[in-house]
């Protein structure tokens, strides 16, 4: 499989293939450049399908090293995949999918919005269990801009599509990482309302975890310091890992917590504290074990890993591409979807690195 | 000028190759980097330093490079050339230290920060943690309480059919099996309760002056059941026969080395177990007493020596218990000051000991005027008995011995005066037999009327009718000569003192009565036991009649056990009253003794404990 990451109008007239398919991640805001881009690109290339999503920030591309610490407004990996091999659906088309049915199609999410059915529709796809699912939850840069997912030519500010890859021809992997060990007892969501959590264990949410963790600081919100290990209700322990889940903010009055995630009554919390820096390193050295020379990737990076790491993330992004030592474009997300380990279920997180590796079968 | 002069750019790779080890191409990709960043602003290069002194973690190396940077810069702002880009050269030295000191400091600040909050974090959770594990033990204890307390309920009752005899065939072996499981049940229990208290610190250190060789020969009693069973192990015993007391926590001695010794009978098949004891005078009044249990059993690998401690560490699935015997065991050492210390090989055997300080009683031992009669017959403990003899000759005893049965039983017939106050038997299995004829015979003479026959190294294999005590392996000589100074006054004769001796029991559980009667009423039929339900009842009978020793339950509805005291210390003075409860906490020990109880005794009632209970008091209202 050829590709290519494309950033720039020059890097059109460079190309040495015939594109087929291209997934690219577009700064919020910068919307139009990037629509220009694709255009551009579709001129070019008639039969090209377009895939984006918008990121909270930079976006990451590794053709050399030194990419990373720069900025760029949009990326685009192009690759000339097999048409058959590959196509777009819709939300609706993916709601309707046959779980029933053994596939033979990866599918890599891209949700333009965090729903609580979105995490329903993971597991969904997953009850045919050779079906591999990664994605990610478009970001937005602030106020001011607003998240969105794209496809031929059209920005979606509110849905769902799916990159179906069929797995005869590609393998389809990759895993979710964080850096946060759980720690203490579980702790029971008691009243909640959407993404606020205003009791646990029946006392008010903030006054329980703020006795445990010290004051709920901005400086840490914003740095992302604190997450929680996300259980739902009835969820088994063991089967696909307990996904982190950041707080988003703090309500004094109402002495309660946002998280960035919905929840529910029953469900249960866990305090997190962070890796060792061993630990931490080890952990980022784990991407050796994708050494695909003949692979790309995707990247998504979670705005709250970004925040919590804040100038030192590019330097670990830096870590991980030297690791690699395979091409990716990566983005900020407001979620990622990815399996913890080598044969869970993949399930929707805050706050870590998940990559999606693509290889082309030997035929 | 857009980038360094030529010869500078050289003196610089140069130096690189040299101070890292670098190839010249690497080298002068680092200064092409450095011209782009003096020249241009280029960010690059701090980012590559930035990662390298990050991921690399080495101060030598951050030193290295602010030398090299200092260097360079030293090198470049000394020449007129670079007199026009002494501000960029100023920019670039400022941006390197931003990087390598202020972002470092930033970020060390950071992690500082957040590790602050972690152990925060670790510390609530820890004393959450511990605080959690203190209320499951509070709570394993009392449910083991009270699980001890119906096991003891049912094994009382299941001896009780037993000893009717009332069932047979399958049936008998229904109620074998039964009272075999409740048995092991009611040790496991046993078990997970000492190890409670031990690990929440509520075991009590119960020190008292004790005769050491009285607190072994109790030991072996207590094993020799199970000793009895193994026919192919020789028991022996290697053990200072000097009779010297000793201040110490007698119990949990006990404890220790009947659990060692169990351990050794239940993994040696053949061979031998000796149990040994040495001891070393210390100054200011102190022994050191090292115990030791050697076997001849299966042996442990070192791997299960070193995990031999640990809790449920049973190595050798077939054994009964849970394993965890020797985990309480060293627990019980190190909380008495010593250390239980195993080694072993393989297939050859194991040795366990461990040392105690103990504080020596200098009471002495005369024998002065005793007459004393040894016969032995067998070879295997020859020795053993003639190191008795010198010793008892060193005490002031006379000794007289025989090894041939025609001669002591001559002896035995014709003597007419020095009739010995004791005579000993060591022979064989016919041997005992016959002479336990004989003696029933020489207890009808007016002249044998104040000698104590005792059988010795019996190993349990005879039964016999009429020696006065019978020893199956080890022979204590303080007890043996309390025999010969209270001739008349054994526990049996206690038993039979126990006429008109009035005991009152209160609890407020029927079954508990009903255990406390089945067994005291066996032991002491010539007593009167009464038996109250509550206390107001009990207040009713001790207002009627004096009794000689009460029993009061701590904890029942209505009148707990500290008012049902108050209203009897009301009445009249008190007697003997112990205080019986299942609450096994240091702090009912205190306020029970504040309350005025002559004692506590813990629930489930041990009938061991209870019976010397009860033959103090007799003891004490007889002489």
């Amino acid at each position: 499989m050829q590709y290519a990451i494309l950033a720039k109008n020059a890097d059109i007239d460079n190309l040495p293939f015939r594109p087929t398919f291209a997934v690219g991640f577009y700064r919020a805001g910068e919307e139009e450049p990037f629509h220009a881009f694709c255009q551009a690109l579709k001129t070019r290339f008639e039969d090209l399908e377009i895939l984006g999503c918008s990121s909270e920030s930079t976006i990451y591309g590794t053709l050399s090293m030194h990419e990373i610490s720069q900025d760029r407004p949009f990326g685009l990996l192009c690759l000339d995949m097999a048409k058959d091999a590959c196509s777009i659906t819709y939300e609706a088309e993916i709601s309707a999918v046959d779980t029933n049915r053994p596939s033979r199609k990866a599918v890599v999410l891209f949700a333009s919005l965090y729903h609580k059915k979105l995490e329903a529709m993971i597991a969904k796809l997953q009850s045919d269990k050779a079906r591999p699912v990664f994605g990610a939850i478009a970001a937005s840069a602030g106020d001011d801009t607003a998240p969105s997912i794209y496809h031929d030519g059209t920005f979606y500010p509110q849905g769902l599509l799916a990159w179906e890859i069929d797995t005869s021809s590609y393998e389809v992997g990759g895993f979710s990482l964080y850096d946060f060990d759980p720690v203490g007892f579980e702790l029971e969501i008691t009243e909640a309302e959407k993404s606020t959590i205003i009791e646990i264990e029946n006392k008010p949410a903030l006054d329980m975890i703020e006795d445990m963790i010290g004051p709920l600081t901005q400086e840490s919100i914003t740095s992302y310091d604190h997450p929680f290990f996300l259980r739902r209700k009835n969820r088994e322990l063991a089967a696909a890992g307990i996904p982190l889940a950041s707080i988003y903010d703090v309500d004094r009055k109402r002495r309660s917590i946002t998280l960035h995630r919905e929840v529910s009554v029953g469900d249960k919390l866990r305090l997190a504290v962070p890796f060792s820096r061993e630990k931490q390193e080890h952990t980022l050295n784990a991407f050796r074990r994708y050494r695909d020379k003949n692979g790309i990737a995707l990247l998504f990076v979670c705005v709250a890993y970004k925040g919590h790491w804040d100038d030192m993330e590019p330097i670990y992004l830096t870590h991980i591409a030297r690791s690699l030592k395979q091409p990716f474009l990566g983005f900020h997300t407001f979620g990622e979807i990815g399996p913890l380990g080598k044969n869970a279920p993949a399930i929707l997180h805050n706050q870590t690195l998940t990559l999606l590796n693509i290889t082309e079968k030997a035929q | 000028m857009k980038e360094l002069l030529h010869h500078d750019r050289e003196t610089i790779v140069r130096r690189l190759c040299k101070r890292f080890d670098l190839e010249q191409s690497a080298a002068e990709g680092v200064v092409a980097k450095l011209q782009q960043a003096i020249f241009e602003g280029d960010e690059s290069i701090f980012f590559d330093l930035k990662y390298l002194v990050h991921f690399r973690n080495d101060p030598d190396f951050s030193e290295a490079i602010v030398h090299c940077a200092t260097e360079t810069f030293s090198l470049l702002s000394a020449q007129e050339a670079y007199r026009p880009y002494h501000r960029q050269l100023i920019d670039f030295y400022f941006r390197f230290y931003k990087t390598i000191f202020i972002d470092r400091c930033r970020y060390a600040k950071k992690i500082e920060k957040r590790s602050d909050t972690v152990q925060r974090i670790l510390k609530h959770m820890s004393e959450e943690m511990n605080q959690i594990l203190d209320t499951q033990q509070l709570m394993i204890a009392n449910i083991s309480h009270e699980m001890r307390t119906a096991l003891n309920a049912i094994v009382g009752y299941l001896s009780m059919i037993e000893d009717k005899h009332t069932l047979s065939g399958e049936e008998e072996g229904f109620l074998t099996k039964a009272l075999h499981a409740s048995s092991t049940l009611q040790a496991l229990v046993s078990d997970i309760l000492d190890i409670t208290k031990i690990n929440s610190d509520q075991l009590e250190i119960n020190e008292e002056t004790f005769w050491m060789d009285d607190m072994l020969a109790k030991c072996i009693d207590g094993i020799s059941l199970e000793l009895g069973k193994k026919h192919q192990i020789d028991f022996i015993t290697d053990l200072d026969l000097f009779p010297f007391k000793v201040h110490g926590d007698r119990q949990h001695i006990m404890e220790i080395l009947t659990n060692l010794l169990s351990n050794a009978i239940k993994y040696t098949d053949k061979g031998y177990i000796c149990l040994r004891l040495t001891r070393k005078r210390i100054a200011n009044g102190k022994i050191e007493a090292r115990f030791q249990v050697e076997d001849t059993g299966i042996g442990m690998t070192e791997e299960q020596i070193r995990q031999i401690f640990d809790p449920f560490s049973r190595f050798k699935t077939d054994r009964k218990g849970i394993g965890l015997g020797l985990h309480i065991t060293s627990k019980l050492a190190q909380k008495l000051g010593g250390k239980l210390k195993a080694r072993s090989t393989f297939g050859v055997g194991s040795t366990f000991e461990f040392t105690l300080m103990l504080g020596e009683d200098p009471q002495a031992v005369d024998l002065s005027g005793k007459r004393l009669c040894f016969f032995c017959s067998r070879s295997d403990t020859l020795s053993a008995e003639r190191k008795k003899k010198e010793l008892l000759n060193s005490l002031g005893a006379s000794v007289a011995s025989y090894d041939t049965e025609e001669e002591f039983i001559n002896y035995l017939l014709t003597a007419e005066t020095d009739i010995p106050d004791l005579i000993s038997v060591a022979a064989d299995r016919e041997g005992y037999a016959k002479f336990d004829a004989l003696i029933n015979y020489l207890k009808t003479l007016p002249r044998f009327k104040r000698t104590y026959f005792i059988a010795e190294m019996t190993e349990g294999v005879v039964s016999l009718r009429y020696f006065d005590k019978i020893y199956d392996y080890f022979v204590p000589l303080v007890p043996l000569i309390q025999s010969l100074e209270n001739l008349h006054r054994d526990s049996e004769k206690e038993v039979s003192e126990a006429h008109n001796f009035q005991i009152l029991v209160v609890d407020d559980i029927e079954t508990n009565l009903e255990i406390f009667n089945m067994f005291v009423s066996q032991r002491y039929p010539d007593a009167t036991i009464d038996l109250a339900g509550g206390g107001h009842e009990a207040i009713g009978m001790y207002k009627a009649k004096v009794y000689d020793i009460v029993f009061l339950d701590l904890k029942m509805p209505g009148l707990d056990g500290y008012e049902v005291l108050k209203r009897f210390e009301s009445i009249r003075p008190l007697p003997t009253v112990y205080a019986l409860t299942a609450d096994v906490y240091k702090s009912t020990y205190e306020k029970v003794m504040e309350a005025g109880f002559s004692g506590l005794l813990e629930k489930p009632l041990q009938v061991d404990v209870l019976f010397e209970t009860i033959d103090k008091e007799i003891h004490a209202k007889n002489y």
